[in-house]
């Protein structure tokens, strides 16, 4: 869902939350906590925008993986974090980093969420892409483009990375349907 | 240990996967559930080792109450019919994880996997992935696994079932050996009969969600208690006919049976077996039918010959001892008769 709402909309939505008139606007204020046009503000929406993309990733894989190895984790005495970090995370390890690699693209460039929700404080609720469009609105050419330069690496840096990790992540899983397709065999 | 399991009934949505199921296992003992699929021998197994929880009834190990224990807690070993090892792992550390969750020190579990190793003979193997290994030696990872933390009883479902047939009858061999050696109480799943049978103390029959019959092989084969079970076993021909007064008519055949005394006929199903019929060239005064030869298959250690009786409307399997065949001279064709030496009748229950 989430991957088909506009940012701006999330941004709002926060904002009907967490603002000052928003639902838990007097409780915040109450226990003196910042969300919007604060650090968490910008935390919340980036989450909202990119928990897809990780989900995305996640979801299939793991059902590709199925739960097998975690049921006879269990039969053997773990607990649940000893489940997790010792099977699930290890079976799922290329995959996660891929969705987080992918997370940290769309939160690099992540711009109408957090535009609605920053309140343009500058030197304080400030991403990348906020800072070029303000640098870019006083006319300060050089600065903008040196930002977006740095941005612009930074995706091609993203990008290798992605492609490494999708052929590492493609062949394990060609790996595990092989595992199963001879599962059968002595 | 022993195992206890008393008046346990399980549901998934409408399916009654177990009935009110009660079952004894004496500690030591290797005891197989045999049953069709659907027959709720997987799920009373899962409900044994704590991966499923019942509906109604109880779990007892020895005498304490494990119905609501976590599986964590009631330290089963379990094996699984894919296996299920850790794809990431080595062999050694699959084998190791039941005592690495358990917190023990290093080297006690490196002295411990080196003595599964020797058990399940994979030396050598150690630092193998899952997937460079076959089926057979997974399987044995798998039971070296489950056996590394010393479980009180030992679970497999259907732990043969993916292997070819000529590892599978190796493996059983093996885990029959092996029990004999480590005596831990061990319950395992299976519809193969003949798997059960071969490897088992005692099998218990079930079938739809309840027990039909619990024996040793021996009085399993011998004394089938009931037509599901004879049936289930299997190389046997049915005949439905009816009992009346100390005899029951099959057909032309009338045999003696003297459970039924009464003068009021009632229908009942006969079972032969296909080696206790004889095949003769002539009538000899026993009661027997007149049949046609359809097909002989001489390429087994019996020679199965398939026979059609034309008054009855039957097919009939018919297995004839090599001398016995020699002698008899067999042609597709032939008309011989055949005789019953042992019939199993099973009177049915008076439904109007």
């Amino acid at each position: 869902m989430p991957f088909t709402v506009s940012p701006v909309v999330v941004g709002l939505f926060l904002l009907l939350l967490f603002g000052m008139q928003g639902i838990f606007g007097p409780w915040l204020r109450a226990h003196d906590l910042k969300v919007v046009f604060a650090y968490p503000g910008l935390v919340l929406a980036t989450i909202f925008v990119t928990f897809p993309v990780i989900a995305r990733e996640l979801i299939p894989l793991m059902e590709a993986l199925g739960s097998e190895e975690e049921i006879a984790a269990v039969s053997l005495g773990a607990r649940g974090w000893q489940l997790f970090r010792l099977v699930t995370v290890p079976n799922i390890k290329w995959g996660l980093l891929y969705g987080v690699i992918l997370c940290n693209a769309r939160a690099m460039g992540e711009f109408g969420a957090v535009y609605v929700v920053s309140g343009h404080i500058a030197g304080q609720t400030d991403t990348m892409p906020l800072r070029v469009e303000k640098l870019f609105q006083e006319y300060n050419m050089p600065g903008a483009f040196a930002l977006a330069s740095v941005l612009a690496l930074l995706a091609l840096l993203t990008l290798l990375l992605k492609t490494t990790l999708e052929w590492k992540t493609r062949r394990e899983l060609a790996e595990n349907a092989r595992m199963l397709a001879t599962g059968g065999e002595a | 240990m022993s195992i206890s399991v008393k008046n346990v009934t399980k549901r998934f949505g409408s399916f009654l996967a177990l009935d009110n199921v009660s079952l004894e296992v004496p500690a030591g003992e290797l005891l197989a559930l045999l049953g069709p699929s659907g027959s709720g021998k997987t799920t009373l197994l899962r409900i044994v080792s704590g991966l499923e929880v019942p509906d109604a009834g109880a779990v007892f190990y020895q005498d304490e109450d494990v119905t609501d224990a976590a599986v964590r807690e009631r330290n089963v070993g379990f094996v699984f019919q894919h296996y299920a090892l850790f794809r990431h792992m080595t062999v050694f550390d699959n084998i190791g994880f039941g005592l690495r969750v358990r917190g023990r020190p290093k080297a006690k579990i490196r002295e411990r996997v080196r003595e599964l190793l020797h058990l399940v003979q994979l030396e050598g193997l150690e630092q193998s992935l899952p997937a460079q290994l076959s089926g057979g030696q997974r399987q044995r990872v798998a039971l070296a696994r489950a056996l590394a933390a010393e479980p009180k009883v030992l679970l497999l479902d259907e732990p043969f079932g993916a292997l070819d047939a000529k590892v599978r009858q190796e493996l059983r061999t093996w885990l029959r050996r092996l029990h004999d050696e480590i005596h831990v109480t061990s319950v395992f799943v299976t519809h193969d009969q003949e798997e059960a049978f071969e490897v088992a103390d005692r099998v218990v029959i079930m079938n739809k969600g309840r027990i039909e019959q619990i024996g040793s092989p021996g009085e399993i084969f011998e004394h089938p208690a009931n037509p599901f079970v004879m049936d289930f076993l299997g190389n046997v021909n049915v005949f439905h006919g009816s009992v009346q007064a100390g005899r029951a008519h099959l057909g032309s055949m009338e045999v003696s049976y003297p459970e039924y005394p009464h003068d009021e006929s009632r229908a009942a199903t006969a079972f032969i077996r296909s080696h206790e019929l004889e095949i003769l060239r002539a009538k000899n005064g026993r009661p027997s039918l007149e049949v046609k030869v359809t097909h002989v298959n001489p390429a087994r250690p019996v020679v199965k010959v398939r026979v059609y009786s034309e008054a009855f409307g039957v097919v009939l399997n018919v297995d004839v001892p090599w001398d016995r065949y020699a002698e008899l001279r067999l042609q597709v064709g032939d008309t011989v008769y055949v005789a019953p030496r042992q019939v199993r009748l099973f009177v049915q229950e008076y439904t109007i």
